[in-house]
């Protein structure tokens, strides 16, 4: 039962030292998911401010630990053994996907003085960018060497200019996007559901579905049952309810008038 | 396999505090074991989950009591497709009946017996102290290798009681965020509650009442095991162990999509991360149009579609459920 600030880097990401890459990657994609905004399984269980402070160990465990030089370091501070072929020699051929471009730069080529060992657990917050929902540059989680079964539906063109490429994870919408009628449109149709599957499953009659996509606002139902309809729908796309429905609505507000609702 | 507590007053060695004592309760019958299934929230489908299971195990040749425990909202009957019972807890805690043995209904299911919940009087939900006690003691001392007790929602302390009683206390969730909300309440509540059962042992009576004050119980064990600690490292200790044992298994109910079937798993880590205990993960029901079929024709659906999807994921449910009971033959939770 350790308190976050002792755990490890490993520890944060629920990883045995000496995993492989691929599992590092996947766990932290993962980690991304359970404690992000708008998880149900954190919902009412964390506290305010905990599940920030736990992405905060996340992202700071996945860059120091994706990069085979700051990972050696960290784990010869600990004895911990690192594993594969991360010699100290010549850099290690990285797999042929594009490494995460992690803070530290490229691999030193002949082992200079290491760049200063991390310090056993302080939580130096400094390098990594920020809290959650803004777009991290760095740290691309894709970072799988074995092709992911399900290539990324690249539904989403990106609105804003300096989007990273699409997370492979439940979310195909990228994490701060707008979430609007247009963008769960497509998300459907990447998806290859029509409007009647959607009504099959989520039992919201298909015209109420079009409306929303279209933001027909006028011919939407009250804000209360359009809520529970935009999160239904979400689910059935796979994506977080919570989310969609709070931007959704948000929008919706911006764009119409102040309505009395 | 469960070794009765010697007195009343625990005497110091802290030894691992035993079920039985935990609720003051006396006897537990040698080699019974007690799954308790319960969620916290109404409707989501703790009841066809404590039938399913109760079939699946009798079929493997387990002599298995269902204990209708949702005191005052009893349809375990229903679904078990049998007919209102004649005989049921009422009798029992009326002393009408003796022993709960005495008011169990054939299933129709081989090894499968019902103690009902169908003919209780309208206000057996608030069951007095006393008879809380002797059903908890009927309930230990059935002649049967399981007892499934299928527990009412709510946090009341019945229904916490029921819960921490039992070896295998299952926590039913269905991916939503109202029965997140409300499991994860629930089980905040039993795990305080177990803790209250054992204050006086570690001296925590005053943080612990701390706590009770605050809404939501907020204070998280780690920052209560930190102030013990503080106080005495070696009751800290003992209080981690007492806390370690508290470990409930979590069963996801009607998952619709992919996302779903992963939310057992993030349930675990949450867990774990933000309140520093252990969970176990028995497995996940997919929702089914055909289990909604069968409960609208009041049949069990085990013994109507034994090779659906839904007997499948039991299955495997109970399965795990077994391994865990052979890794843990302590009288632990």
């Amino acid at each position: 039962m350790k308190d976050l600030s002792e755990q490890t880097h490993y520890e944060v990401l629920e990883l045995a030292p000496g995993c492989a890459i691929g599992e590092l990657a996947k766990a932290y994609a993962q980690a991304k998911v359970r404690y992000g905004p708008g998880s149900l399984a954190t919902y009412a269980l964390a506290e305010p401010g905990e599940a920030e402070a736990l992405l905060r160990r996340v992202e700071e465990a996945f860059a120091a630990l994706s990069d085979p030089e700051q990972r050696r370091i960290y784990d010869a501070a600990r004895g911990f053994s690192t594993p594969g072929p991360a010699a100290p020699g010549p850099p290690t051929p990285r797999p042929p996907a594009q490494a995460p471009e992690v803070l530290a730069p490229a691999v030193p080529v002949e082992v200079a003085p290491p760049p200063d060992p991390p310090p056993p657990e302080v939580v130096t917050v400094a390098p990594v960018p920020v809290v959650v929902a803004a777009p991290e540059p760095a740290p691309v989680p894709v970072v799988v060497t074995a092709p992911e079964p399900t290539p990324a539906p690249v539904v989403v063109p990106a609105p804003e200019p300096e989007h990273k490429p699409v997370r492979k994870t439940e979310s195909d919408l990228p994490v701060d996007a707008a979430v609007t009628g247009d963008a769960l449109r497509r998300v459907r149709e990447a998806r290859g559901l029509s409007l009647k599957d959607v009504e099959g499953r989520t039992k919201i009659g298909h015209w109420h579905l079009e409306n929303i996509e279209r933001e027909r606002y006028a011919d939407l139902p009250a804000q209360v049952y359009l809520r529970g309809f935009l999160m239904s729908f979400a689910r059935e796309l796979k994506l977080d309810p919570v989310r969609v429905a709070r931007s959704y609505l948000e929008q919706m507000r911006a764009k119409s008038q102040p309505k009395p609702e | 396999m469960d070794s009765p507590p010697p007195s009343e007053s625990p005497p110091l060695p802290f030894e691992l505090t035993p079920t039985a004592r935990r609720l003051k309760v006396k006897e537990r019958r040698q080699g019974l074991r007690i799954i308790g299934v319960g969620g916290g929230k109404g409707g989501i489908g703790k009841s066809l989950l404590s039938a399913s299971l109760g079939i699946d195990l009798a079929r493997r040749g387990h002599r298995v009591v269902l204990v209708d425990a949702d005191l005052g909202g009893a349809n375990l009957h229903t679904c078990l497709g049998i007919e209102q019972p004649v005989v049921g807890i009422g009798d029992f805690l009326d002393h009408r009946m003796g022993g709960l043995d005495e008011v169990m209904t054939q299933t129709g299911v081989e090894n499968l017996t019902l103690v009902s919940g169908a003919r209780d009087p309208l206000d057996v939900a608030n069951l007095k102290h006393h008879q809380k006690l002797r059903f908890l003691r009927g309930i230990q001392g059935l002649a049967a290798d399981f007892v499934v007790l299928d527990i009412g929602s709510g946090t009341n302390f019945n229904v916490l009681d029921f819960f921490l009683v039992a070896d295998h206390g299952i926590l039913t969730l269905v991916p939503e965020p109202t029965s997140i909300e409300n499991g994860y309440r629930f089980l905040k509540s039993a795990f305080y509650r177990r803790l209250k059962a054992v204050e006086k042992l570690y001296g925590i009576q005053d943080l612990l009442e701390s706590v009770g004050r605050q809404t939501g119980a907020t204070q998280g064990p780690r920052a209560l095991l930190t102030e013990v600690s503080k106080r005495d490292p070696t009751v800290g200790r003992l209080l981690e162990l007492e806390m370690q044992r508290f470990r409930p298994r979590l069963v996801i109910n009607m998952a619709r999509t992919p996302a779903d079937f992963e939310v057992g798993d993030a349930v675990v880590a949450a867990w774990r991360k933000f309140f520093g205990l252990e969970m176990d993960y028995l497995g996940c029901i997919g929702y089914d149009d055909e289990v909604w079929r069968w409960v609208r024709l009041k049949r069990p659906l085990l013994v109507q579609s034994p090779g659906g999807a839904m007997a499948a994921a039991v299955r495997g449910i109970a399965d795990h459920l077994l391994q865990l009971d052979v890794a843990h033959s302590s009288p632990a939770l």
